[in-house]
C-alpha cells in the first residue's frame, strides 16, 4: 500500500498480488482524463495518514471478501493528462469476491484515505 | 499545552504555513482549537462547514479532548483517484 510520486508499473502491481490459491485477480486502473482546458491534476497527500488508512482497508477488505490479497498504490504530485493515478488490485479464489471486492476497495478510498486533488 | 498542527490544501493556504504548532488550555477539545483558528485565521470562517478534521491520524470530531503533544490535522473533503 503506497502513496508515491514516481510511475507504477501495473505488471508489477499484479504480479505481486497473485497466488497460486488465487483463481482470480482483479484490477482498477484510474487514470487522469482528458477534458476542456485540463493539462494536469495536483494531487496532494496527508501521506502518513493515508498510508495508515490504506493499510486498515487491505485487511478489512482481505477480511470482508476472503481475499488472498490486496494492493493500492496511489500517486501524488502534478499527473498530466492521460497519467496513471491510481491502480487497485485484488486477487481471490473465485472472480466474485475479487470484482466485489475491486470495486469496494476503489470506493473506500475516495472517501477515508486523505488525498485531495485540484486541477491546473 | 502545545498541539502540533498540519494543514492541507486550501487550508495550508489560508494560514500561509503546513505545519506549526499552537498552545491551547489545558482539557481542550478539538472545538476549542478550531475556534482559536477561526479567531486567528478569519478567512478559515467560509470552510468551517466542510472542514474534515484528524488527532493523530484519525478522523475525529470537535468533541475529541486533546492531550500535550496530539498532531492535528485540518483538511477539505477527500477526493483522491
Amino acid at each position: 500500500m503506497t502513496i508515491q510520486k514516481r510511475d507504477f508499473s501495473i505488471g508489477r502491481v499484479l504480479e505481486d498480488v497473485m497466488d497460486s490459491k488465487a483463481g482470480a485477480v482483479v484490477s482498477f486502473i484510474g487514470t487522469v482524463r482528458r477534458e476542456r482546458g485540463l493539462k494536469a491534476i495536483d494531487y496532494e497527500a496527508y501521506d502518513e495518514m493515508a498510508r495508515s488508512k490504506l493499510e486498515e482497508l487491505r485487511a478489512q477488505a482481505i477480511k470482508k471478501f476472503k481475499l488472498t490479497d490486496a494492493v493500492v498504490v496511489h500517486r501524488k504530485g502534478r499527473l498530466k493528462v492521460g497519467e496513471k493515478v491510481v491502480i487497485v488490485a485484488c486477487s481471490a479464489p473465485h472472480r466474485k469476491e475479487a470484482f466485489k471486492a475491486c470495486e469496494w476497495l476503489m470506493s473506500e478510498v475516495k472517501k477515508v484515505v486523505p488525498i485531495w486533488k485540484r486541477e491546473v | 499545552m502545545k498541539i502540533n498542527l498540519r494543514l492541507f490544501s486550501i487550508y495550508r493556504d489560508i494560514v500561509g504555513s503546513k505545519e506549526m504548532t499552537i498552545d491551547v488550555a489545558r482539557g481542550a477539545t478539538l472545538g476549542d482549537l478550531f475556534e482559536e483558528l477561526l479567531h486567528r485565521y478569519p478567512g478559515l470562517k467560509s470552510l468551517e462547514g466542510s472542514v474534515i478534521l484528524a488527532v493523530n491520524r484519525d478522523f475525529a470530531d470537535s468533541e475529541t479532548k486533546l492531550k500535550e503533544d496530539d498532531e492535528v490535522a485540518l483538511m477539505p473533503p477527500i477526493g483522491g483517484g
